[in-house]
């Protein structure tokens, strides 16, 4: 501890190589945090009670087919299925395509059964969506965004299907998805059929709920039973691993992005490395002089690795730290359009991060620093500057 | 007369330098008793700094044995020796002594930073040796803020600081204008005559080494026959 008042000055010796180090060490750990906690809210999707009685039933080809609407009925009729509801992606555009968010075409019979406490509005705003045919609902956030108030004329344009939804919001909820927006399918199934001159009567998938959790995988295996030999069979799974399956088509995310990680860290050792191996090269007569003094091998090397680890560990705090506080100020469903509902930089991560940190010091000031400490004095002195 | 505090027996020191081998000391015998101001002459090349560096522990002889207080340098390990050192020797050089990013208090303190001396008793053991070498008024200053002259007295007194046995300087003045170079000699020469430290000093300037009390005369690694321990 005597040695930490000479081992600040040394690490601060030349100020801005030190800054200009530790500014890339931090932004290059700000950057890990950042994918490194993409890869946690994606493995990880925020649960609740009611969503983990949650399953999805959807087509077992994939989920662009879509499964007759009788199936909901069946389904209801599974011992352990407290409710069922029918879903449709409806992918309107509101106003601009950049304007994009979720919404879904839902049977309104089981909603609230089926969403109980991640869907929460006041009783008036329920009952006057229940109602209305073309009365639609609104997360919290979504309203927000585009300033929406109790009573707006939503027009929707269809892009997937053809046809518009000309829709009246009559309620806001809260719950820990706020991006979404939901209508009634009989609108859209109304529709729909105009536009095909008979019925429709299809949906994407359905939205189960369990009576219990134990209940969930018996009753998803019930479900694929009924409709196995039927020419709509199902897949039904958790709300959670239908979640993770969908993301795992957006490519494998994971290898990405730990390739992108190893990447930086790799190339923030490179910095380092050159760095730090600079800065005691030039010292190596004043390492000669600490010698003379009767400073031990193991201490010339336990200096001059504390410095390389106090740049690097300093720089991989400030950028995940930097980035935990950053996130956690940031409303991260608006910004992605609900795509994640929270970005929480985990204890895992900022563990994570110290540990590489920590590593890219002794990795990149092993080498020169064991060179110094073993250097012969007179060599040392020898050298003048 | 008392025991010798450095006795070198046979010592030969050879450099390896390519496929040829400099001899730089060549089996030297030498006696340095407790008190004496040795004064190591020579020309350049002449092995000096060599053998007052084996001296000091920080390198090795070829052959020959070094016996300091009593104590067989040859047989002791690196880690022994860098311990040693702490204890009995302290080092004077020809230029950049002082770490530059320490104050002249923090380089006067850095040997004792490897005692188990507390931060109070540091204090005063630095705030001495630099009552010693005059300079208490210069302890917060950085090495750039100082003069040549300066730095070596703060140098001297970072060597005296651990109270060592002996102190070695290797050109002290090498580097000084004739002013500086003096009051360097002075301080030297007040701890020789009232600390009784003994030193052994390498120099050029025969001004220099009218202050030792013993003179010593190296030519192409042996002592020169005429100059072979001269006591004024
Ligand atoms: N590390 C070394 N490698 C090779 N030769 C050396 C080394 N150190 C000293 N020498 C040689 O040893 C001789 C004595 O050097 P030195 O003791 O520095 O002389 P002085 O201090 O008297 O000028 C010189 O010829 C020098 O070139
Ligand atoms: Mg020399």
């Amino acid at each position: 501890m005597k040695f930490l008042p000479f081992l600040l000055r040394n690490v601060f010796r030349n100020r801005r190589r030190t800054v200009l180090t530790v500014t890339s060490i931090a932004v290059s750990l700000f950057l890990v945090a950042t994918l490194l906690t993409v890869l946690s809210e994606l493995n990880e999707p925020p649960s609740t009670p009611d969503s983990a009685l949650r399953l999805i039933s959807r087509h077992k080809v994939s989920l662009a087919n879509i499964l007759p609407k009788a199936h909901q009925a069946k389904i209801r009729s599974v011992p352990g299925v407290k409710g069922v509801c029918g879903s449709m992606w409806y992918g309107g555009v509101y106003k601009d395509p950049s304007n994009f968010f979720a919404q879904f075409a839902l049977t309104t019979d089981d909603m609230m059964e089926v969403y109980g406490n991640d869907v929460v509005m006041s009783e008036a705003e329920k009952q006057a969506f229940l109602k209305e045919r073309t009365a639609c609902v609104a997360g919290r956030k979504l309203a927000k965004r585009f300033n929406w108030k109790l009573g707006e004329k939503i027009f929707l344009k269809g892009t997937v299907f053809p046809f518009n939804a000309e829709l009246t919001l009559r309620g806001i909820y809260e719950g820990p998805d706020e991006s979404s927006l939901f209508f009634h399918w009989e609108y859209f199934n109304e529709g729909m059929s105009k536009e095909f001159g008979g019925t429709a009567d299809f949906c994407g998938f359905y939205v189960i709920k369990a009576e219990s959790a134990e209940a969930v995988p018996i009753v998803a295996e019930k479900i694929d039973a009924l409709f196995r030999n039927t020419t709509a069979p199902t897949k039904t799974e958790s709300e959670k691993s239908f979640i993770l399956g969908f993301i795992s088509m957006l490519g494998n995310v994971q290898l990405l992005i730990t390739s992108i990680c190893s990447g930086v860290i790799f190339a923030i050792v490179l910095v380092a490395a050159n760095t730090i191996a600079m800065s005691i090269r030039e010292r190596t007569r004043e390492i000669g002089i600490l010698k003379a003094l009767g400073f031990r091998r193991s201490q010339i090397l336990f200096l001059l690795l504390s410095e390389a680890i106090f740049i690097t560990l300093g720089g991989s705090l400030i950028g995940s730290w930097g980035a935990r506080l950053l996130y956690s100020s940031i409303d991260f469903s608006a910004v992605t359009a609900g795509f994640f509902q929270r970005f929480y930089v985990t204890p895992e991560t900022l563990t994570l991060c110290a540990l590489i940190g920590l590593g890219v010091g002794v990795v990149s000031a092993g080498v020169p620093a064991w060179q110094a400490s073993r250097r012969p004095v007179v060599d040392a002195l020898r050298r003048v500057v | 007369m008392s025991e010798p505090l450095i006795e070198i027996s046979a010592l030969s020191k050879v450099f390896q330098r390519d496929s040829v081998e400099v001899r730089a000391l060549d089996r030297v015998d030498m006696q340095v008793f407790p008190g004496d101001f040795v004064c190591l002459m020579g020309p350049s090349g002449s092995g000096k700094s060599t053998l007052l560096n084996i001296i000091a522990g920080v390198d090795r002889p070829s052959e020959g044995s070094v016996i300091v207080a009593g104590e067989s340098l040859n047989e002791m390990s690196e880690d022994e020796l860098a311990a040693w050192r702490n204890h009995h020797v302290g080092f004077v050089f020809q230029h950049f002594n002082l770490i530059p990013v320490l104050t002249a208090f923090e380089n006067v303190e850095l040997p004792l930073l490897l005692t188990s001396l507390s931060k109070k008793e540091r204090r005063e053991h630095v705030t001495t040796a630099m009552e010693l070498v005059g300079l208490t008024d210069r302890m917060d200053h950085y090495p750039r803020q100082l003069s040549g002259g300066q730095e070596q007295r703060v140098a001297i007194a970072r060597a005296i600081v651990t109270d060592p046995t002996c102190v070695l300087a290797d050109e002290p003045t090498g580097d000084l204008d004739a002013h500086s170079a003096r009051e360097v000699l002075e301080v030297l020469k007040g701890l020789n005559e009232q600390f009784k430290k003994t030193i052994m000093m390498v120099t050029h300037d025969p001004h220099a080494a009218a202050y030792a009390s013993t003179r010593y005369q190296l030519e192409k690694g042996v002592f020169s026959k005429e100059g072979a321990r001269q006591t004024v």
